[in-house]
């Protein structure tokens, strides 16, 4: 067999997009629910301009979290895991199976996000259209990972839900949203600091709005560890899953 | 060379239940193993140890002298597993679930239809999951298990909600795979099925209670069918671990 460190991969990622062709509600929230946020966002703010940005790097990170979530939990629990595990899939190519079914759907999420940006909100991308879609790559893959492995503590789609305020909210509040970390009370500047979304917002900013160039490299390695971490802690669990 | 499986003391403990205690299995030349014994007896347990799903708390099971928690890639393209449950992907119509998995182990569009035709279900093979009888979703089940002619098959309760017409039809396959050479581990709570097997495994509370072919079952116990066999065997057999029912029966994940 050609590539068998990867063995799998393919079938894996397109089975991920088939599935969701006869899923027309998850289908929506991939396409439609961005579009309509930032629609949204555009009437309620007549200056959105100052949390575009937060908005831009929480949608996909947030959507990203849930597919997986769900999906690797649902795998689980039918027992079809079961089934690919005694295949002769690899591990890695479970992993990156995973990685590129739900990368595309992270991309058309971020192109949706896009489009809409500019249409709704008039923003203009300071730094560049390409470096839009890496950070969201970038974020999407974080996510990506701890929806895999936070699914594992999670019995039930509605268990899986229940980390959103636990793991998600706290992220999203504290993450130089509303407040530049280093406002934040020491005992919460390390925990902010320690989130993946501090930095995702971090490096949209610059990507929307201009700034330093050494902080967002610094984001962006930040964002690269996460994911990395997040995606190696995936592939260790994934085995035990079943 | 015709596959082997092997199990020698073989244990697998949850917290303090104990699913598997102490079985000894020596399996080759082609043939069908019926496993059989109450809910909870520990049936699902073994066919997760025999496919390295499970690590044994302690002992060993082995497909081919390898033990099974290492078995490569290559070795697993000669495996096909029906877990009881459901196991297929919902949203997916019946041809894509088992193009999937034809995809997985390498095999064409020809072994697809070949699969979906055994388990009669060509003339179905575009609907959705959702759209069919419950029956027809054990079938796909089925046909995702056998698309890559595997050598050795392991089907746990496959023939639950078949109506008596496809059980006969199902039954008559796994003896022609079995004829050529395969080695296949069913568990089935349906007695009659039971007569069809080579042997059968008998197990209650995580022990092999016997080990025998239909007609030596019927000999031991002296009755006329297997269902006063096992019956005959249950009572007759010395108590296990104080005379508790297990709670047992919720089928694992
Ligand atoms: N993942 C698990 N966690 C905890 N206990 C388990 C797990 N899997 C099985 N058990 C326990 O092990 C015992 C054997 O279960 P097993 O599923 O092997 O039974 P079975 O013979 O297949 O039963 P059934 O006829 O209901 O399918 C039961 O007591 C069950 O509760
Ligand atoms: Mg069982």
């Amino acid at each position: 067999m050609r590539r068998t460190w990867m063995r799998g991969a393919l079938p894996v990622a397109g089975r991920i997009l088939r599935t969701l062709r006869g899923d027309r509600r998850t289908l929506a929230l991939v396409v439609v629910v961005p579009a309509f946020v930032l629609y949204l966002l555009g009437e309620v703010f007549v200056r959105p301009d100052p949390v575009a940005h937060v908005v831009l790097a929480v949608v996909v990170f947030f959507l990203t979290y849930i597919l997986t979530a769900i999906g690797f939990l649902r795998e689980r629990t039918a027992g079809t895991l079961e089934r690919v595990l005694v295949s002769p899939i690899s591990r890695a190519g479970l992993v990156v199976g995973y990685l590129l079914g739900y990368g595309v759907l992270a991309f058309v999420q971020s192109v949706v996000l896009l489009l809409a940006a500019v249409s709704f909100l008039g923003v203009s991308f300071a730094n560049g259209v390409a470096l839009f879609l890496f950070v969201e790559m970038l974020g999407a893959l974080t996510a990506l990972g701890t929806g895999v492995v936070l699914s594992l503590f999670a019995d039930n789609e509605f268990q899986a839900i229940q980390f959103i305020p636990v793991v998600i909210t706290p992220q999203v509040l504290l993450g130089e949203t509303f407040r530049p970390v280093s406002e934040l009370p020491a005992h919460l500047e390390y925990p902010a600091l320690a989130m993946p979304v501090t930095h995702l917002v971090r490096a949209m900013e610059f990507v929307v709005h201009g700034g330093d160039a050494g902080e967002f490299r610094l984001a962006v390695a930040v964002l690269v560890g996460f994911a990395l971490g997040a995606v190696a802690l995936a592939s260790v669990v994934i085995r035990r899953a079943s | 060379m015709p596959p082997t499986l092997r199990t020698t003391d073989l244990r697998r403990e949850f917290g303090s239940i104990t699913a598997l205690d102490g079985v000894d299995l020596s399996l080759g030349d082609g043939e069908i193993l019926g496993v059989a014994g109450p809910n909870g007896s520990g049936k699902t347990t073994l066919i997760r140890c025999l496919l390295g799903l499970l690590r044994p708390t302690a002992g060993e099971a082995t497909v081919d002298g390898t033990p099974t928690e290492a078995l490569a890639a290559a070795d697993r393209r000669h495996i096909g597993y029906m877990p009881q449950a459901r196991a297929i992907y919902d949203d997916l119509t019946v041809r894509e679930n088992v193009a999937f998995f034809a995809s997985l182990y390498g095999v064409g569009d020809d072994a697809v239809d070949r699969a979906l035709s055994f388990v009669d279900l060509a003339d179905r093979a575009s609907a959705r999951i959702g759209e069919l009888s419950g029956g027809m979703v054990r079938r796909t089940s089925l046909a995702c298990a056998l698309v890559h002619d595997p050598e050795i098959l392991f089907l746990d309760e496959p023939t639950v909600g078949l109506d008596p017409k496809l059980r006969a039809s199902m039954w008559d396959g796994f003896r022609q795979r079995r004829n050529d050479g395969a080695l296949v581990v069913v568990s089935t709570h349906y007695l009659g099925e039971v007569s069809r097997c080579d042997r059968v495994l008998f197990l209650r509370e995580g022990r092999v209670l016997a080990l025998d072919s239909p007609e030596g079952f019927l000999d031991r116990t002296d009755t006329r069918d297997l269902e006063m066999a096992f019956l005959a065997l249950l009572e007759n057999a010395p108590p296990a671990r104080g005379e508790s029912s297990p709670a047992g029966g919720e089928e694992s994940r």
